[in-house]
């Protein structure tokens, strides 16, 4: 199994959040932070590894001098996917969508089982850098390279692929992918709030009612669907 | 119900009177408590001199995720409240409250402040020294490399985002962390519910009956509003 590592926001305080959503600015505004899925192996997931996370945590750029360190010593996959989330929680995700990029392919060179995950994260990251077109092509690679992953994995890159499509102009491959997500895990209300926004936007109001009135049953007290159902009441 | 993790302090282990206390009030109310040393302490196998404040804090990450998964209520002692500081910034959700007994955050600090020239002499030719310590027959060792890592892990130079309740207990007689260094601490903390308990004629141990009485009433009164939220 995956030890899943939530980031806390850049900004630091507070618990870590999701941050989810089309909010205000559309589908790119608010993303998901969900660089996480540590490497599985015991020995990648070994104290130096916990130690680097840890420390991206609570003095990111420590963790990256020891991530930079350790990846100078050969620390190979761990060594990097630490570096990428210090330099997430440094607010460079540019940067960590590029570490991650790397390894990514890495691990494909390798037939590693994490190299679908670490493209995941790549996608994510290149959202979190407002950088669409890295984010769609990583995206399309996790879900190539892990077709056998936990439907809910391959929900969120599709979620995530929708996100980059709307933001490249693609309203149509969006839909397909929101729609696939939304046959995977029919009952996460994240889905559903992102399928009424992009039905909003083309203009299907009934979709987009039926949409956002199923996400605020799953999800009574989501401020993000609450201010989504308003705009799609709005005459 | 929350699990409560103790973290020991510097060069101290998990066999201390304060930690026993806990062990006997927990058993009594089938309340969950896990302890542990850290490496290259106590029973823990490494050496102690290889030891730094991210080691043993990355040290109570692998022992929480491997036993107490779930919520969890950190009882840190000297720099033991310093690991739980750090555990409650990188795991705000899991940690629901938080108790530092004599808690000594940057403790690093004052040491580099008050180091006489032969121990400086010994820090930069030999990377570390020896202080006689109070508690035990044998010196304590600061390494260079502790200090230093250490270095990077302050915290009261700014604000410490955890809004959770902490209860802060310090003995005002304690001459190993001024008890002044709490209310800095209270200060700090971003939580508004903060309380912090002056032990007048308290040490810096905190191990008279009468202290781990307070601890464990601190505890009790803790858990209980643990679980009334």
């Amino acid at each position: 199994m995956h030890r899943r590592l939530t980031l806390p926001p850049p900004s630091g305080g507070g618990a870590p959040k999701r941050q989810r959503g089309p909010g205000r600015a559309g589908f790119l505004a608010a993303l998901p932070l969900l660089l996480a899925a540590a490497p599985a192996r015991p020995s990648e997931d070994g104290p130096r590894y916990r130690e680097c996370v840890l420390a991206t945590r609570t003095a990111p750029a420590h963790a990256a001098e020891l991530a930079a360190a350790w990846r100078l010593e050969g620390g190979g996959l761990p060594a990097g996917h630490c570096l990428a989330l210090a330099l997430t929680a440094q607010g460079q995700p540019a940067a960590a969508r590029a570490e991650l990029e790397a390894a990514a392919r890495a691990a494909e060179a390798a037939h590693d089982p994490l190299t679908a995950s670490l493209w995941g994260q790549a996608g994510n990251a290149a959202l979190l850098a407002l950088d669409p077109a890295h984010a769609h092509a990583h995206l399309t690679s996790a879900l190539l390279a892990g077709t056998a992953a936990a439907p809910g994995e391959r929900a969120g890159w599709m979620l995530d692929r929708a996100r980059a499509s709307v933001a490249l102009g693609q309203n149509a491959p969006a839909r397909a992918d929101l729609d696939a997500a939304l046959a995977l895990t029919p009952g996460d209300p994240l889905a559903r709030l992102l399928s009424a926004a992009l039905a909003n936007r083309d203009g299907d109001l009934p979709r987009a009612r039926a949409d956002i009135a199923q996400a605020q049953r799953l999800s009574p007290t989501d401020p993000e669907i609450a201010a989504e159902a308003a705009r799609i009441a709005k005459p | 119900m929350p699990t409560i993790v103790f973290l020991p302090g510097y060069a101290s282990d998990m066999a201390g009177a304060k930690a026993d206390a806990i062990g006997t009030w927990a058993a009594r109310r089938s309340q969950a408590y896990v302890r542990f040393d850290y490496s290259g302490c106590g029973r823990s196998e490494g050496e102690f001199a290889h030891g730094t404040l991210g080691k043993w804090t990355a040290d109570a990450d692998a022992a929480i995720d491997a036993v107490a998964p779930g919520p969890i209520v950190l009882v840190g002692s000297s720099m033991g409240g310093w690991i739980a500081l750090l555990l409650a910034l990188a795991r705000p959700a899991q940690v629901l409250a938080l108790v530092g007994v004599a808690p000594a955050p940057d403790f690093t600090r004052a040491l580099v402040d008050t180091l006489t020239s032969d121990e400086r002499a010994h820090l930069a030719r030999a990377g570390g020294f020896e202080r006689p310590s109070p508690y035990s027959d044998t010196p304590t060792l600061y390494t260079r490399s502790f200090i230093d890592e250490a270095s990077h892990h302050l915290l009261l130079d700014r604000p410490i985002a955890y809004h959770g309740p902490v209860r802060l207990i310090h003995g005002q007689r304690d001459p190993d962390v001024p008890w002044q260094l709490s209310l800095e601490l209270a200060q700090r903390l971003a939580s508004g519910d903060v309380q912090v308990a002056l032990v007048k004629d308290g040490d810096h141990r905190l191990s008279r009956p009468c202290d781990l009485a307070l601890l464990t009433a601190t505890l009790e009164a803790l858990l209980s509003r643990c679980t009334a939220d």
